[in-house]
C-alpha cells in the first residue's frame, strides 16, 4: 500500500501468556496508573468488571437454564418411565391372577381332555362299528338285489315255459277237437277204430298230465 | 472509472449467484466500471465472467485482500464488496450521487443484512461504555454520519483510501479492520456517511463463518483491543481502556478470550507520532452522532 504503511501485526501468543500482567505494564508504561488517568483507569476497571463478571453470571444463569431445562426433561422421562413401570406392574399382575387362574382350571382342563379323549375313542370304536354294519348291509343288499335279479330271471323263464305249455296245451286241445271231429264224423260202424282212436287221444291226454 | 473490488475465498458459487447484480448496478451508475476479484489463496475454481482476477497465492483474509485489489484497480473511485453481497440496480447510482467531492472518505448503502438486529447494517455508531467503545446500529431512513463503512458494501475515492493507508493488516484476518479504517478517516476529519436509499443484500458472514466459534472469539477481543491501543487518544479514555482490559484480563473466564487480548497486549507495538492529531477521540464520536 501507498502510505503510512502499518506496523506488522501481533502473532499468536503463547498459550499460558498473561494478557492481565502485559496489560498492567502498559498501563504503567503509559501512565495510566497516574494521577487523573488513575481515576478514569479505576472507572474503566470497574465498570468493565461488574460487565464481564455480569456476562458471566448471564452465560452461568443460561447454562443452568440450560441445565435445568435437560434437568426438567429427565425428571418428565423418569416421571414416564415410571408410569410406565406403573403400568407395566399392573399388567404382570393382571397377567400373574391369569395364569393363577389357568393353574387352576387346568385339573378341570385336564379332566375335560381325558373325558373327551375317551368319548373320543368311545366314538371311534362305534364308528368302526357303524363301519363294520354298513358292510354288512351293503354286502346284503348286494345279495338281495342279486336274489331279486335271479327272482326276476326266474320268474320270467317260469312265465316264458308257462307260455309254452299253454301254446301246447292249446295245439293240442286244436289237434283233439279235430281228431274228435273227424271221430265224430266217422260211421257208427266204425265203432272199433272209433274206440282206437279215442283210445290214442286218451293216451295223449294221459302223456301230458303225467 | 468506478472499480468494485471483490476478495474472496472460493466463493464461486457467491459470485455466480451475485456478480450479475454488480454489474447490473455499475452499468447503471452512469459511470465506466470493472470488476477486479482478489483471489485470496487461489481458492477460485474458474474466473468468473467480465471480471479482472488478482490472484493471491496465499490466504490473508479480507484487508489484505481488498489492499491487494486496491493496488490493481484503475478506477478513481473504489466499490469495495463482499462476494456474498447482492446489490440494487441503482445502489451504485446512489452512492455515486451521495459521495460529496471533499470531507467525506467514503459512502455505504442500507445493507439488508440477518446480521443486523434492524435489519440494516449500513448505519453504526459507538459509544464508550465501561472503557471501551461500542458499537452499535444505528438505522436511518436519510443520510447520516456513521461510525465506518461496513467492509461488505461502500464507495469511496480510491486516493482517500490510499491516503489513509489502506485496511491495516495488523487485523487480518478479519474483524474491526473497517471500524480501524473508519475510525482513521474520521480522525482526519473524513466522514462516512450512511445512504439508506442505496440498497444491498448481505447474505452474512459466509467467509467468516467458516471459521470455528473460538477463532471468531478470540481474533474479535485481540482485535477489540487492538483497535483501542492503536486508535484510542484521549488520555482519560484511553486509561479507562486499560483499566477495561485488565478487568476483562482478571475476570474473564473463555481461554481463546484470554488468549486473544494476551495476543494483543504482547504484540501491540506503539505507533510512532500518534500523539494527538487530527480531531478528537470525543469530537469523532459526536460527529458520528450527527453533533
Amino acid at each position: 500500500m501507498t502510505g503510512d504503511q502499518p506496523p506488522p501485526g501481533p502473532g499468536p501468543a503463547p498459550v499460558d501468556a498473561d494478557p492481565l500482567a502485559a496489560f498492567l505494564k502498559l498501563a504503567r508504561q503509559e501512565g495510566a496508573l497516574e494521577g487523573e488517568n488513575f481515576e478514569a483507569f479505576v472507572k474503566g476497571f470497574r465498570e468493565r468488571a461488574d460487565r464481564v463478571v455480569a456476562e458471566r453470571l448471564g452465560r452461568a444463569e443460561t447454562r443452568l437454564r440450560a441445565l435445568e431445562t435437560e434437568n426438567q426433561g429427565q425428571r418428565d422421562s423418569v416421571t414416564s418411565l415410571e408410569g410406565e413401570r406403573a403400568w407395566l406392574r399392573e399388567i404382570l399382575a393382571t397377567l400373574e391372577q391369569e395364569r393363577d387362574w389357568l393353574r387352576e382350571i387346568l385339573p378341570t382342563l385336564e379332566q375335560e381332555r381325558d373325558w373327551l379323549r375317551e368319548t373320543i375313542g368311545g366314538l371311534e370304536g362305534e364308528k368302526a362299528r357303524l363301519r363294520e354294519s354298513l358292510g354288512t348291509l351293503e354286502a346284503d343288499a348286494i345279495l338281495r338285489t342279486r336274489a331279486i335279479e335271479d327272482a326276476g330271471e326266474e320268474r320270467q323263464k317260469a312265465s316264458a315255459a308257462h307260455e309254452a305249455l299253454l301254446a301246447h296245451h292249446r295245439a293240442l286241445m286244436s289237434r283233439l277237437a279235430g281228431q274228435l271231429g273227424e271221430i265224430a264224423s266217422l260211421s257208427p260202424l266204425r265203432a272199433r277204430e272209433v274206440r282206437r282212436r279215442l283210445g290214442v287221444l286218451a293216451d295223449l291226454l294221459r302223456a301230458d298230465t303225467l | 472509472m468506478i472499480t468494485a473490488v471483490i476478495p474472496t475465498r472460493g466463493g464461486d458459487a457467491c459470485l455466480a449467484r451475485n456478480l450479475a447484480s454488480v454489474i447490473d448496478a455499475l452499468a447503471s451508475s452512469g459511470d465506466t466500471w470493472e470488476i477486479v476479484v482478489v483471489d485470496d489463496g487461489r481458492m477460485l475454481q474458474s474466473t468468473p465472467a467480465d471480471t479482472r482476477l488478482v490472484s493471491l497465492p496465499v490466504s490473508r483474509g479480507y484487508g489484505p485482500a481488498v489492499n491487494a485489489g486496491v493496488e490493481a484497480a484503475q478506477g478513481d473511485l473504489l466499490l469495495v464488496l463482499n462476494d456474498d453481497v447482492r446489490l440494487e440496480e441503482t445502489a451504485v447510482r446512489r452512492l455515486r450521487e451521495a459521495l460529496p467531492s471533499d470531507g467525506v472518505f467514503a459512502v455505504a448503502p442500507r445493507i439488508v443484512s440477518p446480521l443486523a438486529r434492524c435489519g440494516d447494517e449500513g448505519g453504526k455508531t459507538a459509544t464508550f461504555t465501561a472503557g471501551l467503545l461500542e458499537i452499535e446500529e444505528a438505522p436511518a431512513t436519510e443520510t447520516h454520519p456513521t461510525l465506518y463503512p461496513v467492509g461488505c458494501c461502500y464507495l469511496c475515492p480510491k486516493a482517500t483510501f490510499l491516503s489513509l493507508g489502506g485496511y491495516d493488516d495488523v487485523y487480518a484476518p478479519f474483524y474491526w479492520e473497517d471500524v480501524d479504517l473508519g475510525y482513521r478517516a474520521w480522525r482526519r476529519g473524513l466522514a462516512s456517511l450512511h445512504v439508506p436509499s442505496a440498497v444491498c443484500h448481505h447474505e452474512g458472514s459466509a467467509t467468516i463463518g467458516e471459521r470455528s466459534m473460538d477463532e471468531r472469539l478470540r481474533v474479535w477481543h485481540r482485535n477489540w483491543a487492538l483497535f483501542h491501543l492503536r486508535n484510542i487518544q484521549s488520555p482519560r479514555l484511553r486509561a479507562a481502556s486499560l483499566g477495561a482490559w485488565v478487568a476483562s484480563s482478571l475476570y474473564e473466564d473463555r481461554r481463546v478470550v484470554l488468549q486473544g487480548l494476551a495476543e494483543a497486549a504482547i504484540g501491540f507495538v506503539p505507533l510512532a507520532g500518534t500523539a494527538a492529531n487530527g480531531l478528537s477521540d470525543e469530537e469523532i464520536l459526536t460527529r458520528v452522532r450527527g453533533g
